[in-house]
């Protein structure tokens, strides 16, 4: 049984994944302004490890911790509802790529996964 | 906190300082410019282990004689660090010409003494007698034995005063190798080339048009230049004629501030770039100049549809 990284084409659907759901990020007015003023290429390469990250794949993101990592969006008002956002166009870009509803729900239960860490409420 | 040995002696750092940073506070004197991982000024090479992103851009070769970005690396518990030979780094070279382009802006060539290669678009950076560096764009075609820059004066800029104002002919300066990636590659063939360059950002992407029209790899040339005045709009004249005998590119020269002129469009660079008209999918974009507007457009190309990668760039960062 292969596993879901694989299943969903691996470091190749990340490439292709991350600029639509980058470009979905930065024109959704919900929760754009968390984002357009990070330098585009420190923001793909964030954006290529979390993917790699929801899709089941190498954990390679280095440096801070989720919760560390986030802070400063957390002070600028970042919650539950800036996470749905972020994990429904995470669903849309799936779907834009032709990946079924299965799978889907298995990288928005990963991603799930961390929201207690990502808005600062778990160590 | 961390210890740094550095010729024998050692160093302590602060939490979270960087290697420059603890080295400079403690009165070492080390080479730099940007402080953000871009002007490669600040190298020294180390045996201990590092991160990742303090030998981001470095070639293989260096990365593995230990060399790093000392802007870019917080001092680790314990780290062993050396200066790098010089010789490796930076060469001998000699300014052989100099000359004012507008109210702001000098045009300074300079020839290297030893053997150097460049692709078009790339920079060096420049470290005047008392160690002052700063990175310059090269404005020439690929193989160009002298090597033009286009220098802008700013307040407080140490090394652009001094190309604006002083007389520097014969001068002898170091360079350092080059850098950057807006070059054009051969994988860029069949492709449409969209240039904006802001102020003196327009040196690397002269350099690129030139290269691009003499080799025909790319099919389309539109280079955007944008000044915040008309005056600033350096080298619109021959730009111009260059369009006219070439009909594959095109130039549109842009100001912001100022009455209207003929033959130039006045108005905000990034929201003349949001209504360009060109094919997103097919187009390698690359962005020079002020790294604040250097951030909007690209985000602007990106949204445009432009794919992240074909999306190059180089701020003109500096902390100076």
């Amino acid at each position: 049984m292969s596993t879901l990284f694989e299943q969903l084409g691996g470091e190749g659907a990340v490439d292709a994944a991350v600029d639509i759901f980058y470009r979905k990020v930065l024109q959704d007015d919900r929760i754009k302004d968390f984002f357009t003023d990070v330098d585009m290429d420190e923001q793909i390469n964030k954006q290529k490890a979390f993917l790699t990250f929801a899709f089941g794949g190498p954990n390679k993101y280095s440096g801070l911790n989720m919760k560390d990592a986030h802070a400063r969006l957390v002070d600028k008002g970042m919650n539950d509802s800036h996470v749905d956002v972020v994990i429904e166009l995470l669903g849309g870009t799936l779907k834009e790529l032709g990946v079924g509803d299965n799978l889907i729900g298995e990288v928005a239960a990963i991603a799930e996964s961390v929201r207690g860490q990502v808005l600062g409420k778990e160590g | 906190m961390g210890t740094i040995t550095f010729e024998g002696k050692e160093f302590v750092s602060k939490e979270g300082e960087t290697v420059l940073d603890c080295l400079l506070r403690l009165g070492v004197s080390v080479t730099n410019s940007c402080k953000s991982g871009v002007c490669h000024s600040c190298i020294l090479k180390t045996t201990s282990e590092i991160e990742g992103k303090s030998q981001k851009g470095l070639s293989d070769s260096k990365k593995k004689a230990g060399l790093f970005l000392s802007c870019q690396q917080q001092v680790a518990d314990r780290m062993e660090v050396f200066s790098p030979d010089a010789n490796t780094l930076f060469i001998d070279a000699i300014i052989v010409d100099q000359k004012r382009v507008s109210d702001s802006v000098v045009v300074v060539k300079v020839r290297p003494l030893q053997d150097f290669s460049f692709t078009a678009g790339q920079f060096i950076n420049i470290v005047r007698g008392d160690g002052h560096c700063r990175s310059y764009s090269i404005a020439g075609r690929t193989g160009d034995s002298e090597l033009e820059l286009h220098i802008r004066k700013v307040p407080n800029g140490i090394l652009s005063n001094w190309f604006y104002d002083e007389q520097l002919i014969n001068e002898k300066i170091k360079i350092s190798e080059a850098n950057g990636e807006c070059s054009l590659t051969t994988e860029m063939k069949g492709k449409n080339l969209l240039l904006i360059g802001v102020g003196t950002g327009l040196a690397p992407l002269y350099g690129v048009v030139q290269d691009a029209l003499e080799s025909s790899i790319v099919e389309k040339i539109n280079l955007i230049h944008g000044s915040f005045t008309f005056d600033g709009l350096y080298y619109c004249e021959r730009l111009k004629e260059l369009e006219q005998k070439n009909h594959s590119f095109d130039y549109y020269p842009l100001f912001l501030k100022g009455d209207e002129r003929e033959g130039f469009i006045k108005g905000d660079i990034v929201e003349f770039v949001k209504k360009f008209n060109f094919e997103a999918s097919n187009t390698i974009v690359m962005i020079c100049g002020d790294p604040v507007i250097v951030k909007s457009l690209k985000q602007t190309i990106f949204l445009a549809g432009v794919p992240s990668r074909s999306i190059l760039s180089d701020p003109f960062v500096s902390k100076y």
